[in-house]
């Protein structure tokens, strides 16, 4: 099938087009490096099939991280049969043409996209289309991404140009000094700027990067959010979603199991062992219960601040405020990113780690990502069985592992040779985030939820019966039981806990319900269960991304050290 | 010509040489950061974080660590 590529610089948004031509949903944000891997659909043009191709951003065609190599290898394959669409950030002309000569240099049927078209006008610049099209002799086509003004010209555009594919027969300059001569020349007669006097609103922006008022303002949003998210959180679960399960469901659902079903194997694995939803551990109780009432609201109240946070421009300042105290841990600033999708799902964090430079920051991220929170599910749950001792203990648990994660990432950067790459990124204009991708990023993130995590939960509910029924669940007691008490002061039963908890970290939490722990007790266990091991999905990320041996140091590592911190906290605490 | 480090907020600049290894300057030129670039320093000046800089002949702002920034020589223009 022949393919049309989607190239350009990082943040310009090829993914916003992407879904506008293929409508696909796929997570699109405002800052550089959200894409990391390709991302495929097809398109129809005149009654044939096309591949489209949503690449990783790149500033040039020598890759300086991983994601980047994988735009670069996919241009060199690329063949004359193939379009290459270069998409450009119309305001920042440029700095995007020096990647757009690299392309051309390929001699392939290429065509250029200049998104952000509306803002021009606001950024006082003006771009003169037939100029730019015949200095570079590519077809140009104005589009806006997010609004989709454009794009039924662009399709037109592409179907003509699928029949009658042109080459560039532009003459480039050899040296680098002249490739930017060349393209002063390019901007001088394509571009105008109009002199901008700063507004107040870019006064304020800036002191969103000045040190104090930088980290006034960074630990104010903090504590907003943390407090939007627990409120939308907890009251959706208390006077909404528990409310509808149990006066309405879970009397439907005993009914309906009870009337067809008699024998009381299958009926105890369908509801459980008790009538409260959190602790039966039936299917169609704590199966559901789990997932639907007590995760899905925190799913929806932070991302609902995530999306809106990376798409006004902010999370990137949050990077360069954070810079000089993640050298401490060998990081540059821009490993916050990856750290903070972690407080959501471990999997699309350590994917994201592929935006870092090298192999030494990768795995102190990755071990930052496992350690220093749990993932949002997990939290969820936390929240959940914690809050009846009140939220200066959630926090404590919180706290604990915030602080074991910081001084593991510093000892990290003492005893892993090499040195800490500097930042380098550019800063996304400040933007009210756009409803229609904030929802769409909504709907992407919680379907992934419903679809991904709840067969897991079940199934990991499901292998807890089945262990139970056949009796396997006694044989892992007394082996691992011991240790379990010996060591972290925990109950045998624990030990079940701990293997739940690699198929989804947040049926381990519900499975402590059951247990009545003390107050210490639970702590420990929170904390343990946090660190101890990826659950199995992340387990597969880290495997593709760091191949099997490294993945198991890493995880063996964390699993013996989860030990000790347990072991201590059953001493200290 | 000062390091970029030592300009003062809101200064514009110029660049006259960048003291990095081949493959620093190549990220660098990629990014627009090259010799002869004009642009204006948005952090202050004792910031011992990274240094924000805005082009003078787009709306880009770039920011680049304190390390890479003591690297790059300028002189301040009117």
């Amino acid at each position: 099938m022949n393919r049309i590529l989607l190239f350009g610089n990082p943040n310009v948004g090829k993914s916003v087009i992407f879904s506008r031509l293929t409508g696909i949903d796929v997570l699109m944000s405002n800052y550089p490096g959200t894409t990391v891997e390709l991302k495929q659909g097809t398109i129809k043009l005149k009654n044939k099939i096309y591949q489209i191709i949503d690449i990783p951003g790149t500033y040039s065609l020598s890759a300086t991280n991983k994601a980047e190599e994988v735009a670069i290898n996919i241009l060199s394959s690329a063949t004359k049969n193939d379009i290459i669409l270069v998409v450009i950030d119309s305001t920042n002309l440029e700095r995007n043409l020096f990647l757009t000569l690299e392309i051309l240099k390929k001699k392939l049927p290429t065509i250029l996209v200049l998104n952000k078209w509306d803002l021009t006008q606001i950024w006082g610049t003006k771009i003169n289309i037939d100029n730019l099209s015949k200095m570079l002799d590519v077809v140009v086509v104005p589009v806006v991404g997010i609004s989709g003004d454009g794009i039924k010209n662009l399709v037109e555009t592409l179907t003509h140009f699928s029949l009658n594919p042109k080459i560039s027969s532009v003459k480039l300059p050899e040296k680098n000094d002249n490739i930017w001569k060349f393209i002063g020349k390019i901007t001088f007669s394509a571009q105008t700027l109009s002199h901008k006097h700063p507004s107040s609103f870019e006064k304020l922006q800036e002191l969103t990067i000045t040190m104090p008022y930088a980290l006034i303002i960074a630990l104010s949003i903090l504590i907003f959010s943390f407090i939007i998210i627990r409120f939308l959180g907890e009251n959706l679960t208390n006077y909404f979603l528990d409310p509808i399960f149990n006066k309405f469901y879970m009397p439907f659902v005993k009914n309906l199991a009870e009337t067809f079903i008699t024998n009381k194997h299958i009926l105890k694995l369908l509801l459980g062992n008790v009538p409260e939803p959190m602790e039966s551990f039936g299917i169609l109780t704590t199966g559901l219960y789990v997932p639907f009432v007590i995760v899905l609201p925190y799913i929806f109240s932070f991302y609902l601040i995530l999306s809106f946070l990376e798409d006004s421009g902010y999370l990137v300042r949050v990077a360069v405020v954070l810079d000089n105290f993640f050298h401490k841990f060998g990081l540059h600033g821009y490993a916050s990113i990856p750290i903070l999708l972690g407080l959501g799902c471990k999997v699309p964090a350590v994917l994201s780690t592929r935006i870092l430079e090298n192999e030494r920051e990768k795995i102190i991220s990755v071990v930052l990502i496992l350690m220093l929170t749990p993932c949002l599910p997990q939290s969820a749950m936390i929240f959940s069985i914690l809050s009846r001792y009140g939220f200066v203990t959630i926090l404590s648990v919180f706290f604990i592992l915030i602080f074991i994660g910081l001084v593991v990432g510093f000892f990290l950067n003492k005893i892993l040779k090499g040195e800490t790459p500097e930042l380098f990124v550019e800063m996304p204009s400040y933007q009210l985030p756009p409803v229609f991708i904030l929802l769409k990023k909504l709907y992407i993130r919680m379907k992934s939820f419903l679809f991904e995590s709840v067969p897991m939960i079940i199934f990991g509910i499901f292998i807890v019966n089945i262990f139970d029924l056949i009796g396997i669940m006694h044989f892992i007691t007394k082996i691992l039981g011991p240790i379990m008490t010996k060591i972290l002061g925990l109950p045998d039963e624990i030990s079940i806990v701990m293997i739940s908890g690699f198929l989804r970290k947040d049926v381990s939490i519900a499975l402590l319900t059951p247990f009545d722990l003390s107050l210490k007790q639970t702590i420990i266990s929170c904390v343990v269960l946090v660190i101890y091991l990826p659950c199995i999905a992340t387990f597969f990320m880290l495997l593709k991304e760091f191949k099997l041996k490294k993945s198991l140091i890493i995880v063996s590592s964390i699993f013996l050290f989860s030990m000790i911190i347990g072991a201590m906290l059953n001493i200290l605490l | 010509m000062k390091l970029l480090t030592d300009v003062p907020q809101y200064k514009k600049v110029i660049i006259n040489h960048l003291d990095t290894g081949h493959g620093t300057a190549k990220k660098l030129e990629s990014l627009g950061i090259r010799k002869n670039v004009q642009l204006k320093k948005i952090s202050p000046l004792k910031s011992k974080g990274p240094v924000i800089l805005s082009f003078l002949n787009s709306n880009c702002q770039i920011a680049i660590g304190h390390g890479i920034a003591k690297k790059i020589f300028v002189s301040e223009i009117s």
